[in-house]
């Protein structure tokens, strides 16, 4: 089972702010309404107008959140699959059929969904707010003309009153049918719903595609001058969309000039579109170089192949994500990135190519190997401190038994956000960790104190300026003779690669 | 962890602040809230002390008398008050569809002692002028006036009764037992017992006319110290108020009419007066003014001491008991009456052969009417349409329409409280008139009922007296009259609350029909198709699934 992002900070706000207001709006109205009497009717009259008042302003909010975030799209009616939805209701739920369609951040609410919230939000709502509104001032209204009797005022707003009640019974009851029971209601109070390992996979195909699209669009946008704003707020959507946390400019910036590069490749094979963070990681000067070129030249021997199967896996309508691939560069180096594609459509709806992000992990590769030959050449840890400290790409990193810090590589303060080694050795490592971080890091090092390697995911630093990055950690003990006096090992920065499919899969803690 | 901050956050916070703020934020305060304790009462600066003038320091014989050493000094007040309604007792009026008429005690009836006509005699004893026995009372004639059953400030002047055995003087004339002189030396501006000796007996004893005017509104009286009307019978001075505090008077003329006699929109005292249209903190309940007359709610209940005369059916009058003998006062209290399809609970159902069946109640809830501030009268003259209902004596213009397409803007109607007065009284069925029948007379052949229960001999004294024709054919119709109340002023705490209207099948405006009141109604069609709806859905959900746990 994987969880995946689906609901935002505002709306949820928004939906449990909005469902809280209207039940006692119900409670309060139909206690004015005359049905029962539960408290005093002023009582009911003033708080009812109360609610009502905070439920306008969240309309307005809510309406300026949709509109400015462009989610009003997910309001959008469609009859595609509409049919399939209601037959899966009425029929293929009690067979275990599954769910025709699927949740993801774009793409929200089946159609059925859709078709009801646009109700909600352009029939039913609007009746029953502007109906409240001129029963409200019912009095000023009357005297200038506006209106005449109060009683098919108060008729349009109980029979809103009742279709939302309606509404919010099917509503809460339709929530049931997720993945678990409660895995709806949950996904809407934290944001993550939780999903079978299918339903995960193509949810995340889903909203990577959705964001190879608008970066294509970025790319291959009709202004030249605006290509680069674009990407970067197609960078910064995209981000912000998959749940990344958004370190200011700064990390936009790092995403844009360092490590994701784009590329569009033909059903041909042949490069159509890279950007410029794709040419400097192939260390190639000229995009007509590339253009027009096939993808399997830029590879070793092995590779062609490998990258072919990728390619005609994605030309066959898949998605690869976080693939490991291995580049020949124009100077004749070698590179390491991963890489995650996926088709696109041409106007008659065929596919007409694939596309994807680039991101660079040579220098975890190479940390990677060099740990790899220490292992091998057992003990002996010289080589691998002496090339590892020279990188510029990963963090080193050398902490005795107790937990001080004794060295660390200039990659590693840059990472931290420290002037000087100074500042750092002799600390304990515990600096610069959340308790729950601390004590998660702490379980491993106990284990490589006992002579394990580790590497470890996706781990939290908080640098000296307070700024919050994510590293992988790869931990190696340190031996003096057959004596383990410490551990040492590197850390690649992931704070870019969140934007990936492997921080799309939000692993339970 | 961070999910769980993440969640108070996003979830439990803003609960709390909206709880908060919609439970605790009052949104209906009126900024133009207009407090009690921001009223002024103008008082009448005190009365110059009469007592040591020479001209009023005399051994008077007669009322005429003291009136002329009044306007010794009064010159143009006698002028002045011959102009106005007490002495009149008839102005002309605009009606409501009918234009302006001479209206007044000598052309209305109404359906207590049905009217003056007649019965002058008996009726003047509330006459502020000496001697108005028949229509040849001088009307021109200053020294008429009776000044002291106003001024009197000893509480010791009273009118002769025409009933008593021995003593009486003449209508309207002083009774014996008064001292004149010491009266008269003891005069000063009106107060609430002046103006209480005439408008809290009218009808024949305390409170049996209007329901709201009895003599426990007075300090001296009040068995229910502040509770009979906020703005009198009160320990505290600023709150005992007297009825010329309210009724401010310019030339004698009196401010203030009620529609038992008057017709026409002006010359009311109100509430609004003092207390501004905006007495409420809160807006909403300001807002009602617009509809509703401030007395609706603030006048709870009427009647607060002495029971009111609810219904006065003349029909059972002139019977007999066994032995042919008029039958004497009797009294079945806390009765159930039925009358009209109405049910009256707890009354005093009271008979006797001069007066026919009275029915009476303490602590009367009003019934509610629309009415725009315009009335219509049925006079002597007026022909009956219909004998079968109930004849409206004085039709109250206004409906809930007038305040949505309203002809007159500045006159919405308004809904008020009003004791509606009930009965049969005497009508001529050939000529469809209402019957002026003579009451009182001195002596038995006089033709007055009270002498000789005879109501034949009674409707033909009283008719030819008013100079309209009688047939000789007579029955009983049944009558109303609207009296709307204005006193006996409940406390804030006794004042309606929401519920006593805005509630289902039991509330106070259950029978005014014709417009939507929250809480009070509902459309049963769309409330029955609204339930219908929630339970099929509650049905359909629930059979979904009790479906999907079988099947899985």
């Amino acid at each position: 089972m994987k969880k995946v992002l689906i609901y935002k900070g505002y709306e949820r706000f928004w939906h449990w702010t909005q469902a809280l207001l209207i039940l006692l709006l119900a409670l309060t109205g139909f206690e004015v309404h005359g049905t029962y009497h539960l408290m005093d009717y002023d009582k009911a009259v003033f708080i009812h107008q109360n609610l009502a008042w905070a439920f306008m302003v969240l309309i307005v909010f809510t309406q300026f959140w949709n509109f400015t975030t462009g989610e009003w799209r997910q309001y959008i009616p469609t009859t595609k699959l509409l049919k399939a939805q209601v037959a899966y209701y009425i029929t293929g739920i009690f067979k275990h059929a599954p769910h025709p369609t699927r949740k993801t951040v774009y793409n929200k609410f089946n159609p059925l969904q859709r078709l009801t919230y646009l109700g909600l939000r352009l029939l039913i709502i609007p009746v029953v707010v502007f109906s409240g509104i001129l029963y409200m001032y019912y009095v000023y209204f009357v005297d200038q003309g506006v209106v005449g009797d109060l009683a098919p005022i108060a008729y349009f707003h109980t029979l809103g009153a009742y279709l939302l009640i309606g509404f919010v019974i099917a509503h809460v009851y339709l929530t049931t049918t997720g993945h678990r029971p409660l895995s709806a209601i949950k996904a809407m109070i934290v944001g993550w719903e939780e999903m079978s390992d299918e339903d995960a996979r193509v949810a995340l195909e889903e909203n990577l595609k959705v964001a190879l699209v608008e970066s294509r669009k970025s790319v291959s946008g009709a202004k030249e001058a605006d290509k680069k704003e674009m990407f970067e707020v197609a960078i910064g959507e995209v981000a912000q969309k998959l749940g990344i946390n958004m370190e200011g400019l700064a990390l936009r910036e790092k995403l844009l000039h360092s490590n994701v590069g784009y590329f569009r490749i033909n059903k041909q094979g042949l490069y159509e579109e890279v950007n410029n963070v794709w040419l400097d990681l192939y260390k190639c000067t000229s995009k007509a170089l590339v253009i027009g070129s096939h993808v399997t030249l830029d590879r070793t021997e092995p590779e062609k192949i490998r990258i072919m199967q990728l390619v005609d896996q994605v030309l066959a309508g898949g998605t690869v994500t976080g693939e490991r691939i291995q580049r020949l560069c124009k100077d004749g180096s070698i590179g390491y990135h991963t890489v995650s594609a996926t088709y696109y459509k041409d106007e008659t709806g065929k596919i007409a190519g694939l596309e994807g992000f680039i991101i660079d992990i040579t220098h975890q590769v190479e940390a990677e190997e060099e740990l790899e030959k220490k292992i091998s050449k057992a003990q002996s840890g010289n080589d691998f401190y002496s090339k590892i400290y020279r990188s510029e790409g990963v963090g080193y990193f050398k902490i005795d038994k107790e937990g001080f810090y004794q060295d660390v590589n200039p990659t590693w303060l840059k990472l931290y956000k420290f002037t000087k080694k100074d500042e750092i050795v002799g600390k304990h490592y515990s600096l610069s960790r959340t308790k729950e971080d601390f004590i998660r890091l702490q379980a491993n090092v106990d284990k490589v104190l006992k002579g394990q390697t580790i590497p470890l995911d996706i781990t939290r630093r908080f640098c000296k300026d307070g700024s919050i990055g994510y590293h992988s950690i790869t931990m190696t003990p340190v031996y003096e003779g057959d004596e383990i006096t410490g551990f040492e090992g590197f850390i690649v920065d992931k704070t870019d690669t969140k934007l990936a499919e492997a921080e799309l899969l939000h692993q339970k803690d | 962890m961070k999910k769980i901050g993440e969640i108070i956050l996003i979830v439990i916070l803003p609960w709390i602040a909206i709880l908060t703020l919609v439970f605790n934020y009052n949104s209906d305060y009126d900024s133009g809230y207009f407090p009690d304790s921001m009223i002024s009462i103008k008082k009448e600066k005190k009365p110059i002390d009469h007592s040591g003038f020479a001209e009023l320091n005399k051994d008077f014989t007669s009322g005429t008398e003291v009136t002329a050493a009044c306007l010794s000094c009064h010159q143009s007040r006698g002028e002045e008050f011959m102009k106005t309604q007490h002495w009149l007792w008839h102005k002309p009026d605009t009606t409501a569809t009918e234009g302006v008429q001479d209206l007044g005690k000598i052309n209305l009836l109404n359906n207590f002692c049905i009217g003056i006509n007649s019965n002058e005699k008996m009726c003047s004893m509330c006459h502020a002028g000496y001697g108005y026995e028949d229509h040849n009372f001088d009307f021109s004639n200053p020294e008429n006036i009776d000044c002291l059953v106003c001024h009197d400030a000893t509480g010791s002047y009273r009118k002769s009764k025409p009933t008593k055995e021995n003593g009486f003087r003449g209508a309207g004339w002083p009774d014996l037992s008064v001292d004149l002189k010491h009266v008269a030396t003891n005069v000063g501006l009106p107060k609430s017992n002046n103006c209480g000796n005439c408008h809290f007996t009218g009808g024949g004893g305390n409170n049996v006319k209007h329901g709201d005017l009895e003599k426990a509104l007075l300090l001296e009286h009040a068995a229910m110290v502040g509770q009979m009307d906020v703005h009198m019978s009160s320990t505290t001075s600023d709150k005992n108020l007297q009825c010329v505090d309210c009724h401010q008077t310019d030339e004698h003329q009196i401010s203030g009419q009620l529609y038992s006699v008057s017709s026409s929109n002006n010359n009311h005292v109100t509430c609004v007066q003092c207390h501004t249209d905006r007495p409420h903190q809160s807006q909403l309940l300001n807002n009602h003014y617009r509809r509703v007359a401030c007395q609706t709610c603030h006048i709870s209940e009427y009647a607060k001491i002495q029971p009111t005369t609810l219904v006065w059916d003349w029909s059972t009058a002139t019977r007999l008991d066994e032995n042919g003998k008029p039958i004497g006062v009797t009294k079945l209290p806390d009765s159930t009456y039925f009358f009209d399809g109405k049910q009256y609970e707890q009354v005093r159902v009271q008979y006797d052969s001069k007066h026919g069946t009275l029915v009476m109640k303490q602590g009367v809830i009003p019934e509610y009417r629309w009415f725009n501030g315009n009335a219509d009268h049925h006079k002597l003259t007026d022909l009956i349409d219909d004998t079968l209902k109930a004849l409206v004596l004085n039709p109250l213009q206004g409906s809930y329409e007038d305040n949505i397409r309203p002809e007159d803007p500045d006159n919405p109607s308004k809904i008020i409280p009003v004791k509606v007065m009930r009965g049969r009284q005497p009508y001529d069925t050939k000529n469809r008139l209402l019957i002026q029948p003579k009451l009182f007379g001195e002596y038995k052949g006089s033709g007055a009922l009270w002498t000789d229960l005879d109501w034949d001999a009674s409707f033909t004294a009283g008719m030819e007296y008013t100079g309209l024709p009688y047939s000789g054919a007579y029955g009983f119709v049944k009558t109303e009259s609207y009296w709307p109340l204005n006193h006996e002023v409940s406390s804030a705490d006794q004042a309606l609350q929401c519920a006593d209207c805005h509630v289902k099948n039991t509330g106070r405006l259950q029978q005014m029909a014709g417009f939507y009141l929250p809480g009070r109604d509902n459309n049963p069609w769309l409330d029955g198709v609204g339930l219908a709806f929630i339970i099929l859905v509650l049905a359909g959900v629930s059979i979904h699934g009790l479906l999907r746990i079988f099947t899985k």
